[in-house]
């Protein structure tokens, strides 16, 4: 039996997120279109992405919107991006999450491959709010760089 | 049962804690307090693009290690810590404000570290740091 959403772990929360994140993927590598949908369910309307300042894609972005903006601009950055490794620390209505992020870059066909950390923050089933830590920051704005 | 007790780790980080509070507080001469509290084959990983970047291992570079750091950063203080265990691990969730030596420029950021223990002592510790760019940036003359 599934549980409701407002009794969802924050881990939990996140486990569906990345299923919905992968099944988008997949949609659009196979179809070269995806709907946005189920990652959406996962998410408040005023969920907020952090983004270091420094990286190629810094900022805030928010809600459904701000998110779709900035999976755009990583895709233009990156044709790869896989999550391996991941351990999880789960507090509250808060999930930390650590893993290796491997990204290759669209740009120049340079590969990045080093550890990540996130932190992921659920309210009443959704997720209000994602603050990735990239291991090194210099990295990424070269891989933007031609 | 005390949380201490179900997250053996956690008791291990608060002695690490404590040796470091009192070796930054007799100005950084002893450091025997801080290797009892970490194993033989530690290992600390910095980013590279940091002038204290790269690894750390065992007790002699632990102590390179905070030197190297104490020769950029001054008025360290760390705030807000929340602490993660599960099992051997413990990731601790903070916010840092320190002054860069050079250049007298003040920085902040969010900070998550990631302590593995092995044998009730530090085994290895990945410091997150929020953005090393504007780090760089501090402590560019």
């Amino acid at each position: 039996m599934q549980s409701s959403a407002s009794e969802a772990t924050p881990k939990a929360v996140l486990l569906r997120f990345y299923e919905a994140e992968a099944n988008y993927m997949k949609s659009f590598e196979d179809n070269g279109i995806a709907s946005f949908d189920e990652m959406r369910e996962t998410m408040a309307p005023d969920v907020v992405l952090h983004q270091s300042p420094d990286l190629p894609y810094g900022g805030d972005y928010l809600g459904y919107e701000g998110y779709e903006q900035w999976a755009v601009k990583m895709s233009s950055i990156f044709d790869k991006l896989e999550v391996a490794e991941r351990e999880f620390f789960e507090q509250g209505e808060k999930v930390i999450v650590v893993c290796r992020f491997i990204t290759r870059s669209r740009i120049n066909g340079s590969v990045q491959d080093f550890p990540m950390a996130q932190v992921v923050t659920v309210r009443n089933g959704k997720i209000v709010d994602f603050r990735p830590f990239y291991w090194n920051v210099p990295a990424y704005v070269a891989a933007a760089t031609r | 049962m005390s949380t201490q007790e179900q997250q053996p780790a956690l008791a291990t980080l608060k002695r690490f804690y404590e040796a470091e509070t009192a070796y930054l507080a007799s100005g950084g001469g002893d450091f025997s307090g801080i290797a009892a509290t970490l194993d033989p084959e530690c290992v600390i990983y910095q980013p590279a693009s940091l002038p204290y970047g790269g690894e750390w291992r065992g007790h002699s570079g632990f102590e390179a290690w905070m030197k190297a750091f104490a020769e950029q950063w001054s008025s360290l203080e760390v705030k807000d810590s929340e602490l993660y265990p599960n099992g051997d691990v413990i990731v601790s969730k903070s916010h840092v404000y320190a002054v860069a030596k050079k250049t007298g420029r003040a920085a902040d950021w969010p900070l998550l570290q990631f302590f593995r223990v092995r044998n009730s002592k530090i085994f290895e510790l990945w410091p997150f740091h929020w953005d090393t760019a504007t780090l760089l940036e501090a402590l560019k003359p």
